[in-house]
């Protein structure tokens, strides 16, 4: 009974033991975020569309792959400039003359833990935007930190390569086994 | 794979393009006879719950940004339970031996064969699901583009975490394959290291950790994994490999019994933890409302219904079929296991949809 006892701690243990030197190299901050407010806020009605449109999450947000889009009442595009992160909040700047009607401010940032966040924030702007003067026209391009670019550097090839030679090194290590397998087998 | 053969066909791997092999029984034989079934009813269980879940959580789309196409939006959870599952099968087929014990060679030695022959084999679709999930991960970040796959794994630690669990997959094959040719002078606990090791870099591509309390979820997440790996995989291995030995289950079963006490304990407990936590941290919704409002405490709640119907499962083989198989009667353990094992694929699918859920 203690021999068996042994093999089943042994099994759970060992692996455990390694994980504790696991986690010395695993990354701090590494979390879920979830949208906590936008401005304007979904299904508000707004006597104007503000120069910029901001969304705010409840954690720092990864200033690589986050992306705006504003889609306005006649299917055009208005968000200008580029997509600003400051801390918990991305934003980007509303292009000036923006006719009233419905509007879909879709959003997609990528997650501290790597995942995909979207969502999509609907507004509807009763007024013409060119008279009632928005509270910040101009996006603020001094404090929005361009996003990091993405995939500017075409190095994929090589991770390609690397990635059919492994695949075709598994494939050969399948045939080798099956082969050694059925010669075995026979054998028997 | 000849069927008018005597001896005991072996099963089917889990194949990689993640269809479950056939498991009916199509010529009136017991399901008992059928080593399949148990790895069809697992597959089954976890495709289905996957997809499922899947569809049921999948994230709000966003209108004028591309979004990543379905091939991705389904594909993408379903080479993570590919991977999952392999995994899970090699750890447990490495650790048959521990559980068969090395008194009698003569008797243990064709199952110990077969068992490092699958084991082997687990460990490449192993590989090869974390490679394929690397890829899709990548193209799930930049859609309308070709994959960016360097960038993802510099940027992101779950990048990180596939790249580092295939390379421990791999190392599983190559330890696998010297002791197909050595047999079992490979000592079994290094199997089982490498195997175990590859399953830890899991928990880094889910959400289960958080700011607050973040050390010691991460903790809890890693005891959940190898818990549930190790006694599924477990499972798996009695199932497929000694269903049909009777003297052997005999032996073998207390054994495991034992392992999958302390798994249960272990998955039960942690899992509960990891989720609640989750929830509690979760800006919106307060917690005991949240696991019925948001889709992510639903399925902590499906988790939760699903162990404690595969720990009743487990206390029928434990109370009722074990004294009967250590007197040597005949016993449905086969079918059983196999219904045990289909839950337990459930289970799965519904952890690879947690890992991925939006939390809110």
């Amino acid at each position: 009974m203690f021999r068996i006892r042994r093999a089943a701690v042994r099994a759970l243990v060992v692996p455990l033991a390694a994980c504790a030197a696991l986690l010395l190299l695993v990354a701090p901050v590494r979390a879920h975020n979830v949208l906590t407010g936008s401005d304007p806020k979904d299904g508000a009605t707004l006597a104007a569309m503000p120069g910029r449109v901001t969304f705010t999450f409840d954690q720092p947000v990864r200033p690589d792959f986050a992306r705006i889009a504003v889609t306005g009442p006649d299917g055009a595009r208005y968000e200008q400039g580029e997509v600003g992160v400051q801390g918990t909040t991305v934003f980007i700047g509303v292009r000036s003359p923006a006719p009233p009607g419905a509007y879909s401010i879709g959003y997609r940032i990528v997650s501290n833990d790597g995942h995909p966040v979207t969502g999509t924030v609907n507004v509807t702007v009763t007024g013409d935007g060119s008279t009632a003067a928005p509270p910040s026209p101009t996006p603020p391009a001094n404090e929005a930190l361009p996003s990091a670019p993405v995939s500017t550097g075409g190095s994929g090839t090589w991770v390609w390569v690397l990635l059919v030679a492994t695949a075709a090194l598994l494939v050969l290590c399948t045939l080798v086994l099956v082969r050694h397998d059925r010669r075995q087998r026979s054998a028997a | 794979m000849t069927e008018t053969t005597v001896r005991p066909t072996p099963p089917d791997p889990t194949p990689p393009d993640g269809t479950p092999p056939d498991g009916r029984p199509s010529d009136g034989r017991r399901p008992a006879d059928r080593p399949r079934l148990p790895i069809a009813g697992l597959v089954t269980g976890g495709l289905l719950a996957a997809v499922v879940a899947t569809w049921a959580t999948l994230p709000g789309r966003a209108v004028g940004i591309p979004m990543p196409s379905l091939a991705v939006d389904y594909g993408l959870p379903i080479t993570r339970l590919i991977l999952d599952l392999a995994a899970t099968a090699a750890l447990g087929l490495s650790l048959l031996p521990k559980l068969l014990g090395f008194g009698d060679p003569a008797r243990t030695e064709p199952v110990a064969t077969r068992a490092r022959h699958w084991a082997v084999l687990a460990s490449l679709v192993w590989c090869a699901a974390a490679l394929v999930s690397t890829v899709l991960s990548a193209a799930e970040l930049t859609p309308g583009q070709t994959p960016d796959i360097a960038t993802y794994v510099a940027r992101i630690p779950a990048g990180r975490g596939l790249i580092v669990s295939a390379s421990c997959a791999l190392l599983s094959a190559a330890v696998g394959m010297l002791a197909v040719r050595f047999g079992e002078k490979v000592p079994a606990e290094l199997r089982v290291l490498i195997a175990g090791f590859g399953l830890l870099p899991l928990p880094v591509t889910g959400h289960a950790s958080n700011w607050y309390w973040h050390d010691l979820s991460m903790v809890s997440m890693e005891l959940h994994v190898i818990g549930a790996a190790s006694w599924t995989g477990g499972l798996v291995a009695l199932a497929v490999l000694l269903a049909r030995r009777r003297e052997l289950l005999a032996a073998t079963l207390p054994r495991f019994s034992r392992l999958a006490t302390y798994a249960l304990v272990i998955v039960g407990l942690s899992g509960i933890f990891n989720g609640v936590v989750e929830l509690l941290l979760t800006p919106g919704e307060s917690f005991p409302g949240s696991l019925l409002t948001s889709r992510y405490g639903w399925l902590i709640v499906a988790k939760t219904v699903l162990t404690g119907v595969i720990a009743l499962l487990g206390a029928n083989i434990r109370w009722r079929l074990m004294p009967a198989i250590g007197r040597g009667s005949v016993t449905a353990f086969a079918g059983w296991a196999a219904f045990e094992l289909t839950i337990m694929g459930l289970a799965y699918g519904v952890a690879v949809a947690i890992t991925r859920a939006p939390v809110a």
